[in-house]
């Protein structure tokens, strides 16, 4: 009976080793261990021009070998692991593949040694892992070599093997560029499937030291090669065996190399490759030696690994323990073994992963993958706390922030659902990885559509901030966006098809070729008109870009007349206040001198019949619109709040307000603490007054109550109810009690039989806008666009 | 375009190929050839690009295009077969089968490339010792599936299926359109008449159902292994001793036990060249039984496939014994190696596919000096030197010194396979001639030396070994022998003797 088929993986293109437990001989398979050495300083070739080969068979084929070959010799041919294992944008996978089954074929559980550092990239994991999976291994993982390295080690050194739970081990490994340190615990693991007291090595965050650049295998290789005539050479792979295993410290018999066609040379011995004497920095002596016992992996052969061992015992003064070259291979045969019996492999570390939600109105970093756990190889870890938020209702589309520990930058992940979800959506975000298996995966759900979305954090914006920084912009969400209403050319030129329609334009110019009596209310009319939601001039009093010399011309000149009408309604002539409304609605643009004189009419010091009774309104909500300067805006709002809380009239006094402090983006920051207070009394009085009402008198209450909120532009944690209620904003708990008071008669008057069409749409849109300023004041992400909303309503 | 039937001969061939003759042709780049077949080689002579090409040997005694008439057919039988005709044709499938799984072996062998030559030699040399039953498909499958069926065995894949029957009322949970309608036409005021003396209406009921077309796929394998199991236990002279025998008895009870328990089960079985499903791919036991499936269909294509390629298999087989043969003298080492690429099943007779360069060796004079020269094995050259050209080798050595100003030398081998044997006299005469032409021609390309290494056909003990006569430095030796048993193991001592011979020698002249 054949076991199941187990093989560990050493392949680093230096010096490859694979170890597996069945032995193939005559084409019977056996069991037994076997131990391959693929060659040194390993390739893969290309033959037939369509399969590649690697392993032993490319070590020793000639192929790419140089053109003393003929055409077999040409360099294409030839692919070497060290750059292959590196390559991300073209992956050849194939070669990849070729050089795995060059290693060792046929296997259930595989294991493969990746370096322990910080460049590791999480796409070699991955590459290596779907190669396996193209291979039909049943499973394989990728593991650290300094954790191979222990594995060995506990089997096979009983210094090692005697480690007790917690202790540390320092493991020195070899690599191409660097000699490198990671210090493993050793933890007693209770995992299911265990045995008692069964050690795993522990690979914890930020134990990882480069010890020294100047002791790689590269270094090995230059000085082997300024020795020969190959100093040049791109691939170390087609280099006589000779020189090869002289790179390698391996004893090497003399061979022979092919100069031309009829033309050998035989390749004699070289010296052998001398390490400088090591020096260590005294941070990292101390760091080294808290650990309780070292031990020293390399796949370089005793010439090397000797003169390595006596330095770094040296450097270190302490002892060091020198494992074998293939006990990496071997360690991963061991690990293979125990991942076949469902036993912990290792432990290991995530690299951080954070995204940003908003709590309490503040944005703040949450992390997806914490950095104090370390979990099994292999296990499947899962967010423990997703990043919970909501989409809001009529979005397609989300962005996400998301920072990890392994890169620079932070980057913004948009997320398209495919279609707008319908209501306010609940959105989870989390993390599903495995340690040393490839890239996490970024999930986000969206409870309505029921899918979860992936993110790709490859093809994401990179922001070039700092996190916090990029956290302290974010604050700012909590404030609902300043109104805008935007200009559009169809009040201007009226809608497409649409003849019967007469257009602003053509009213003044109209106007101005007529030399008669301006028909002002036409007019007024025309520029308060909205077609397709777009007044002639913007909120901020500016004018579409298309509007031609003439059409401006004209607005100005009947503009004019328009002021000087103004002026002589004030001077006693009688008519109506249809020329003031054609101001006002041209808000910002509108004339500064007719706004003071608005201003001092209100104020009380111009008296004046024009204003009287219903034209009130008028006055009120034509400064609203048409205050400009910062010093009318104050003296406005001055006003205002000097008048008792009972005296404001919803059309009046509470819309000049909402107006303003929507509007302007310098309202808010006049405002204290005191004035909030009267505006919230206001606001409050006319909660009240509608409950058990028709809500005819309404509008401007929430509308002034989402405006409150933007006060927030000075005091970022204003009119916020605590999670716990511990520390409530009272005017905001008033807001809130008044808004379920409100939403709770919405409901009553839904119960009642007979209700007027009238009203059910009035309390529907209304109920709507207040749950969303009930956000805000909760501190939930909510709909930054609700001053425009309220106001569309 | 030429027709020939031995590789070196200087004239024109028959029109029409018969049993005693290669089935090769030559001809021009230029020419269109319509005709199936491989080519062997190709080589420059006097600026006209030659092609050698094999043709299959027909699977009916009489087929066209090349005209092949007389040939033995291909006579399959389950069971020993009766006509004399169908005798010798069973006894020339078996010594396919020997010669193709001494290619086959290499396949272990190339477990440990740096040592694939000396593996190889070894697993041939076992042949002699145990007459090992030679390895088919089945010997392979029988190790492989065991542990497969095991696990099927205890989780055969159902699938709940509806169906309507009559259930007892307070049993119903779930009723479809029939069954109201069935309930509506039976006589009655209310249900409880309805439901009649038994107190039944019909329903829908889930019943477990292993008839689904994984199941379906894994019984005709059963079936199929146990039939192809059955068949080649009846060719092995009943030794109960040997593993393999073991192995292939167990499987087969196990194969018929697991179908009977399907069959019971109402599993019925799939037609070959079922789509397979989402399990048959993804399921990793299910997958195998599929692979393992397709595999024993194909068997019956692939042994046609052998059949017409008989030539072919020989040829790759005399090269892996000529590299052998320099692998094993005493100091030698390997300086390259042309990487081979396993092929997953044999396509025209090959099993694998290499370059044309296929080793290079070092042969050192003595164990610590450097001198010595190097043997390079070529096959299937694309660009052949024109001697090689001329006398159609498709196998050669080149020899070339480490020191001195001499010119390489070559060797070159035939491996001609005919369905009746050669008459190894006049065969060895007749390539020494031509090679003595040769080297007349091109005497700077040096070749004086051949090898042909041919089938016996009747597994002599010792292999037949004739050498022509020498004339101006030519020398030629025919080896004839089979690929199985003593005639293989004494045939490659010979054929190592006769090519280190020649190879030391060359060496000699080469460094006085």
């Amino acid at each position: 009976m054949i076991e199941k088929r187990i093989c560990g993986y050493d392949i680093n293109g230096w010096r490859d080793f694979a170890v597996r437990n069945i032995e193939i001989n005559n084409g019977n398979t056996l069991n037994g261990t076997r131990k391959s050495e693929v060659g040194t300083l390993t390739g893969v070739v290309k033959f037939k021009d369509s399969h590649w080969v690697g392993g032993a068979q490319a070590s020793l084929a000639p192929h790419g070998c140089g053109d003393a070959w003929d055409e077999i010799g040409n360099a294409p041919r030839h692919d070497v692991i060290n750059l292959l294992l590196g390559k991300i944008e073209d992956n050849d996978d194939e070669a990849l593949t070729a050089a795995i089954i060059g290693a060792t074929s046929a296997a259930d559980y595989s294991i493969f040694a990746i370096n322990d550092m910080h460049d590791s990239n999480e796409e070699l994991q991955e590459r290596l892992i779907n190669s396996a999976g193209r291979l039909k291994h049943k499973e394989s993982l990728a593991v650290w070599r300094s954790v191979l390295a222990v594995l060995y080690a506990q089997e096979n050194c009983d210094k090692v093997r005697s480690l007790e739970d917690g202790s540390k081990i320092l493991v020195l490994s070899q690599t191409g560029t660097a000699l490198i340190g990671q210090k493993l615990g050793i933890r007693q693991t209770n995992e299911e499937g265990d045995p008692d007291k069964f050690m795993a090595p522990e690979r914890c965050h930020k134990e990882y030291r480069e010890i020294s650049s100047e002791f790689g295998f590269d270094f090995c290789a230059k000085s082997i090669l300024n020795q020969t005539g190959y100093q040049n050479i791109r691939s170390y792979s087609a280099l006589p065996l000779s020189i090869r295993s002289a790179i390698m410290g391996i004893e090497a018999k003399p061979s022979l190399v092919r100069k031309s066609q009829n033309n050998w040379e035989v390749m004699r011995e070289f010296n052998e490759v001398k390490l400088p004497s090591l020096k260590i920095r005294k941070k990292d002596k101390q760091w080294g030696s808290s650990a309780s016992v070292a031990i020293l992996e390399t796949v370089a052969g005793s010439k090397i690994s000797k003169q390595l061992k006596q330095s770094i015992e040296v450097a270190l003064e302490s002892e060091v323990i020198l494992l074998p070259p293939d006990a990496v291979a071997r360690g991963a045969m061991i690990a293979a073994d125990r991942m076949q019996k469902k036993q912990t492999v290792y432990l290991d570390f995530l690299p951080k992963i954070s995204t940003i939600i908003t709590r309490n109105a503040e944005p703040v970093s949450h992390e997806l993958i914490g950095s104090s756990e370390t979990l099994p190889a292999g296990k499947l870890y899962q967010s423990q706390n997703p990043a919970k938020f909501e989409v809001n209702a009529d979005k397609g589309n989300i962005d996400v922030y998301i920072q990890k520990e392994t890169a620079k930058w932070p980057r913004k992940i948009n997320c398209k659902f495919g279609r707008d979800v319908t209501k306010n959506s609940p959105v989870e975000v989390r993390v599903v990885q495995k340690p040393a298996a490839g890239k996490a995966h970024i999930l986000l759900r969206i409870a309505e559509l029921e899918r979860d979305f992936r993110l790709d954090w490859d093809k994401a914006e990179e922001i070039q901030k700092e996190w916090c920084e990029i956290i302290e912009e974010l604050k700012f969400e909590s404030i609902p966006n300043r109104l805008v209403l935007e200009y559009g050319i169809e009040a201007w030129f009226g809608e497409n098809n649409h003849t019967r329609y007469t257009s602003l334009s053509k009213a003044l110019s109209d106007a101005v070729s007529q030399s008669g009596k301006i028909d002002w209310e036409h007019l007024a009319q025309k520029m308060s008109a909205r077609p397709r939601g777009k007044y002639a001039v913007s909120s901020d009093g500016e004018i579409p870009k298309d509007i031609d010399h003439k059409n401006i011309y004209n607005l100005k000149y009947i503009s004019d007349k328009a002021k000087k009408q103004f002026h002589r309604r004030l001077n006693g002539s009688l008519g109506n206040n249809e020329a003031i409304k054609f101001l006002t609605w041209q808000f910002r643009r509108c004339d500064k001198q007719v706004v003071e004189k608005l201003i001092k009419i209100m104020e009380g010091s111009f008296t004046t019949s024009v204003f009287d009774g219903n034209s009130e309104v008028l006055l009120f909500q034509g400064i609203g619109r048409a205050a400009q300067s910062k010093k009318q805006e104050e003296r406005v709002l001055k006003f205002l709040l000097n008048k008792p809380p009972s005296e404001w009239r919803w059309r009046c006094e509470t819309a000049c307000a909402a107006f303003l402090l929507s509007r302007s983006k310098s309202a808010p920051y006049f405002l204290d603490r005191s004035d909030i207070k009267v505006m919230a009394e206001v606001v409050l009085n006319e909660f009240k007054s509608e409950l058990r009402g028709q809500y005819t008198k309404f509008y401007y209450a929430p509308f002034l109550m989402a405006g409150l909120l933007r006060y927030r532009l000075k005091e970022i944690n204003a009119l916020l109810v605590d999670v716990d209620h511990s520390d409530d904003d009272p005017i905001a708990k008033e807001f809130l009690d008044a808004i379920n008071c409100t939403l709770k008669d919405f409901c009553r008057i839904r119960e009642q039989n007979k209700i007027a069409i009238k009203l059910k749409n009035r309390i529907n849109k209304y109920e709507k806008k207040l749950k969303e300023i009930k956000k805000y004041l909760k501190g939930q992400g909510a709909d930054q666009n609700i001053l425009i909303d309220i106001y569309n309503s | 375009m030429i027709r020939l039937s031995r590789p070196w001969q200087l004239t024109v061939g028959p029109n029409e190929f018969g049993p005693k003759d290669c089935l090769l042709s030559e001809f021009n780049e230029d020419e269109q050839v319509s005709e199936e077949g491989i080519e062997l080689m190709r080589g420059v002579v006097n600026g006209e690009t030659r092609i050698l090409f094999l043709h299959p040997y027909p699977v009916k005694s009489k087929e066209d295009l090349p005209s092949r008439s007389g040939f033995l057919p291909l006579i399959r039988t389950s069971h020993e077969p009766t006509s004399p005709e169908g005798k010798k044709s069973q006894f020339r499938q078996r010594h396919i089968d020997k010669v193709f799984t001494r290619v086959q072996e290499l396949k272990g062998a190339l477990d440990d490339p740096p040592y694939v030559w000396k593996r190889l030699r070894s697993a041939w040399e076992q042949t002699e010792q145990e007459e090992n039953p030679y390895k088919a498909a089945i010997v392979d499958q029988a190790t492989e599936m065991i542990p497969i069926l095991k696990d099927l065995e205890s989780r055969k894949n159902l699938m709940l299926r509806r169906v309507p029957k009559r259930v007892p009322i307070n049993r119903v949970q779930e009723m479809d359109r029939n069954s109201m309608l069935w309930l509506i036409r039976q006589p009655g005021k209310n249900i409880k008449q309805r439901a009649g003396s038994e107190q039944r209406i019909m329903a829908i009921t889930r019943q477990d159902n292993f008839d689904t077309l994984e199941n379906r796929v894994l019984c005709s394998y059963l079936l199929l292994a146990a039939d192809v199991a059955r068949e080649w236990l009846d060719e092995q002279n009943n030794n109960d001793d040997l593993e393999r025998i073991k192995s292939v008895r167990s499987f087969l009870k196990r194969c018929r036990s697991f179908y009977l328990e399907l069959k019971s089960k109402g599993v019925g079985c799939a037609p070959a060249g079922e789509t397979p499903n989402y399990v048959l791919m993804e399921d990793h036991s299910y997958r195998k039984v599929f692979e393992a499936w397709e595999q024993l269909l194909k068997r019956k294509r692939i042994f046609d496939d052998l059949w017409a390629w008989q030539a072919e298999i020989w040829s790759d087989f005399v090269t892996l014994a000529i590299v052998m043969a320099i692998d094993g003298l005493e100091y030698s080492e390997t300086v390259a190696q042309s990487p081979i690429f396993w092929l997953g099943e044999a396509k025209k007779g090959r099993l694998f596919v290499q370059d044309t360069l296929v080793a290079t060796f070092w042969l050192k004079t003595a164990p610590e000096i450097t001198s010595g020269a190097v043997v390079e094995i070529f096959a299937r050259q694309q660009g052949s030197p024109v001697a090689l050209t001329l006398v159609r080798a498709h196998i050669s050595l080149r020899i070339t010194p480490l020191q001195g100003e001499e010119n390489s030398k070559l060797i070159a081998v035939w491996a001609p396979h005919s369905l009746e044997p050669l008459n190894l006299d006049s065969t060895a005469q007749e390539a020494a001639d031509s090679l003595l032409r040769a080297n007349r021609e091109v005497p700077s390309e040096n070749l004086q030396r051949g090898i042909i290494v041919t089938p016996s056909h009747s597994s002599p003990e010792e292999p037949v070994i004739k050498k022509s006569k020498s004339i101006d430095e030519i020398q030629l030796s025919a080896i004839a022998f089979d690929a199985s048993g003593k005639s293989l193991v004494n045939g490659i001592k010979s054929l190592d003797c006769i090519v280190q011979k020649m190879v030391l020698e060359i060496i000699g002249e080469l460094n006085p």
